[in-house]
């Protein structure tokens, strides 16, 4: 009706200016003048605004089905492909994806490694790939596309637990597949069993904030027996439901710790790595499970794990078993009685080389005295609340013992001379926090310089004798190091995480070598990334070549 | 002989022969009997591109069954009936390639694909957007990444 009325109003107006054209130039008044040039204006304006309409209503190329965009492309030579990419968002993923398929890696025998980029990212695999992927990290993708063949490329919404898209990817890409280390966060029990029955080879799994989780699945899973040698664990506590359903099983913890015992028994042979997140009460029976089954546990990352159930004496006991231990991670925040236990652990577990423990603690001289005297091999100590409450002499003595120490914080206590005697007896000292220290001078600066030679990192906020020229000595003195001046930089937090990621990254390049018997020659990122730059999806893809 | 009816009403008749270069017009044609007394009504071509459609598919009619294209994949069209055909404008181009899809006659979507794939080659980014009559909806920087995430293609 409105284009019917528009239309009229347009077909009188042409009149209009049909008659007034007519008129004789004498009687033509300014204002007539105007209303014809408006007139003309206005009718020249909705012609073009129907051309425009009849034109897109005709056919606009943007509109293409993308099946035939890729055949268009499949004529085009490989220089032409990145303009058909760059004419519009339309255009841009069937142009993209075609040239990740002409990729030259498709033909090599590569190793695939898939990098999920850190914002807003969807996941694209194509199926080709899935032989040759071997690590696939989901936990920053908002959806996983892949392409499923037949069914061409299904979509499914990662942050949406309930889709059972996903299932159905994840398990399609599972199948028959090389991968060896997965990661990803939010997903259903159900998923995570199908896909990891699937993958034979899975040796690293990060699996936060699992959800839905019921009896039956629970079971399966422990009778899976994954080889694993890294597992991060942990449940999204938030979604679970109480229902009547058989099939759900509620959030009583009973249950829950059932699941996690019986799990880390199953899998413990083999584990190396051990990492629990959120969720995860550890119980009697959860520590018993996982010192009677992981006795090959080098790294225990117990920093969000629950420990509110366990007393100083299940504490102890957990580490009883685990001789292998080189690195633990605990912030006991409910635990004020942890100095025993950590003596008690250092005497049971000799060759641990990282130790963090942020918390307070009643026996921090007996356990100070035990890791010194204990733990001959430290590389970290990451234990800046026990030192708080030692007297300098005992401090002072102690780090004569620990002459292998890499990392250390020595926030708040740290003085000229403890930072002398530390630099001395210390000399691969690569990581050092002596902030907030109010007796620290600049001369401990001359000290770090003459016996720190393998510094790369320094943390010094909040120091408030040391002077803007010394800092800028040690600037340029040594160049190399990172000096940290914020307090919220150095958190020992971060600082564990570098340290640790280290330590990580060193673990799976064994396994990659004793796994593959291969070696990682090339890993160019430049060349094996991708963006699609649709809406918010962008891919991104990264490789690594095997030799 | 076999009728056609196109979106526009307009009702053809041709022979099985030509019916047959199009597969999705072979199936309906074998799964329907009395095909020559009950015109097949095809919705989403317009009477003008069928027209088109069928002197093409006549023109094809008797070429012999085309090997499949070894080496590298190349947009020349050889025949030069073929090239006089393509000499459309481009909104029945686009018609013409639809109506190929949909009508599934593989020759002539190759012949519209390799068509709009010539008119692509060589041309910059801007030329394309003029050609094709596209407005530019990316930003300075998500066409820089682009850029920059795809180098190697030109490189090789």
């Amino acid at each position: 009706m409105d284009e019917e009325k528009i239309s009229l109003q347009d077909d009188l107006l042409a009149q209009c200016l049909e008659a007034m054209s007519t008129l004789s130039a004498d009687k033509i008044t300014p204002e007539i003048d105007m209303a014809i040039a408006k007139v003309e204006k206005y009718i020249g304006h909705t012609a073009e605004k129907k051309k425009k309409e009849k034109e897109e209503k005709q056919f606009n190329p943007r509109n293409l089905p993308s099946h035939i965009l890729q055949k268009i492309l499949f004529f085009l030579p490989k220089e032409d492909i990145l303009s058909f990419a760059l004419v519009c968002r339309e255009w841009s993923p069937a142009a993209l994806t075609y040239l990740l398929r002409q990729h030259p890696f498709r033909s090599d025998k590569e190793l695939l490694w898939f990098i999920v980029s850190k914002s807003n990212s969807d996941t694209f695999i194509s199926k080709q790939y899935q032989g040759l992927l071997t690590e696939l990290d989901l936990t920053a993708a908002h959806s996983l596309y892949y392409d499923l063949g037949v069914m061409g490329t299904v979509e499914c919404q990662y942050e949406n637990p309930l889709t059972s898209l996903l299932d159905l990817q994840l398990e399609a890409l599972a199948k028959g597949s090389n991968l060896y280390c997965l990661k990803f966060d939010n997903i259903p029990l159900s998923t995570l069993v199908r896909v990891v029955a699937n993958c034979p080879k899975l040796r690293i799994l990060h699996a936060n904030k699992i959800h839905r989780i019921t009896s039956k699945e629970a079971h399966y899973l422990s009778t899976l027996h994954l080889a694993l040698t890294e597992l991060k664990f942990g449940f999204c506590l938030r979604n679970f439901q109480i229902n009547a359903d058989e099939w759900w099983w509620c959030n009583s913890s009973e249950s829950l710790e059932q699941f996690t015992a019986e799990f880390f028994k199953s899998i413990g042979k083999t584990l190396r790595v051990l990492r629990i997140t959120d969720g995860v009460e550890l119980t009697g029976n959860v520590v018993k499970a996982i010192t009677k089954g992981c006795h090959e546990l080098e790294f225990l990352d117990l920093s969000k794990a629950g420990l509110t159930f366990l007393d100083n004496e299940e504490l102890i006991r957990l580490f009883m078993g685990l001789k292998n231990l080189k690195t633990i991670w605990i912030r006991p925040t409910e635990l004020k009685i942890v100095g025993l236990a950590i003596a008690e652990i250092t005497r049971n577990t000799p060759g641990l080389e990282h130790i963090w423990f942020e918390g307070e603690s009643r026996h921090s001289s007996e356990a100070f005295r035990a890791i010194v005297n204990n733990c001959k091999n430290l590389r970290t100590l990451l234990i800046r609340r026990i030192l708080r409450s030692i007297n300098m002499t005992d401090i002072l003595n102690g780090f004569e013992k620990l002459n292998k120490l890499e990392a250390l914080d020595l926030e708040t206590i740290a003085t000229d001379e403890l930072v002398e005697r530390v630099t001395k007896s210390c000399p691969n000292l690569r990581q050092l926090n002596i902030g907030n220290s109010d007796n620290v001078t600049d001369d401990v600066i001359e000290k770090i310089y003459e016996n720190c030679s393998k510094l790369e990192c320094i943390g010094l906020s909040g120091c408030k004798h040391i002077t803007q020229k010394s800092y800028d000595y040690l600037c340029k003195m040594m160049p190399q190091v990172r000096v940290v001046s914020s307090p919220v930089e150095f958190t020992s937090t971060q600082w564990m995480y570098t340290i640790n990621s280290q330590n990580i990254d060193q673990y799976r390049n064994e396994q990659l070598y004793s796994g593959y018997s291969s070696k990682v020659i090339k890993y160019n990122s430049r060349h094996f990334r991708f963006y699609m730059n649709t809406e918010s999806s962008n891919y991104a893809l990264s490789s690594a070549l095997l030799k | 002989m076999v009728k056609l009816t196109s979106s526009d009403g307009q009702e053809f008749t041709i022979s099985k022969e030509v019916a047959y270069q199009s597969v999705l017009l072979k199936n309906m044609i074998e799964d329907v009997l009395d095909s020559e007394e009950n015109p097949i009504p095809l919705p989403n071509v317009s009477g003008p591109i069928l027209v088109k459609v069928i002197e093409y598919a006549t023109h094809h009619k008797d070429d012999p069954v085309k090997p499949p294209v070894e080496g590298p994949r190349t947009s020349e069209i050889v025949d030069e009936w073929d090239k006089e055909f393509m000499n459309i404008d481009q909104g029945s181009l686009y018609e013409l390639i639809l109506a190929a899809n949909y009508l599934d006659i593989k020759d002539l979507l190759d012949l519209g694909c390799k068509t709009v794939a010539n008119m692509i080659k060589g041309k910059k980014v801007e030329e394309l957007r003029k050609l094709f009559n596209i407005q530019n909806d990316f930003t300075p920087e998500e066409e820089e990444q682009i850029k920059k995430e795809n180098a190697w293609c030109e490189e090789h």
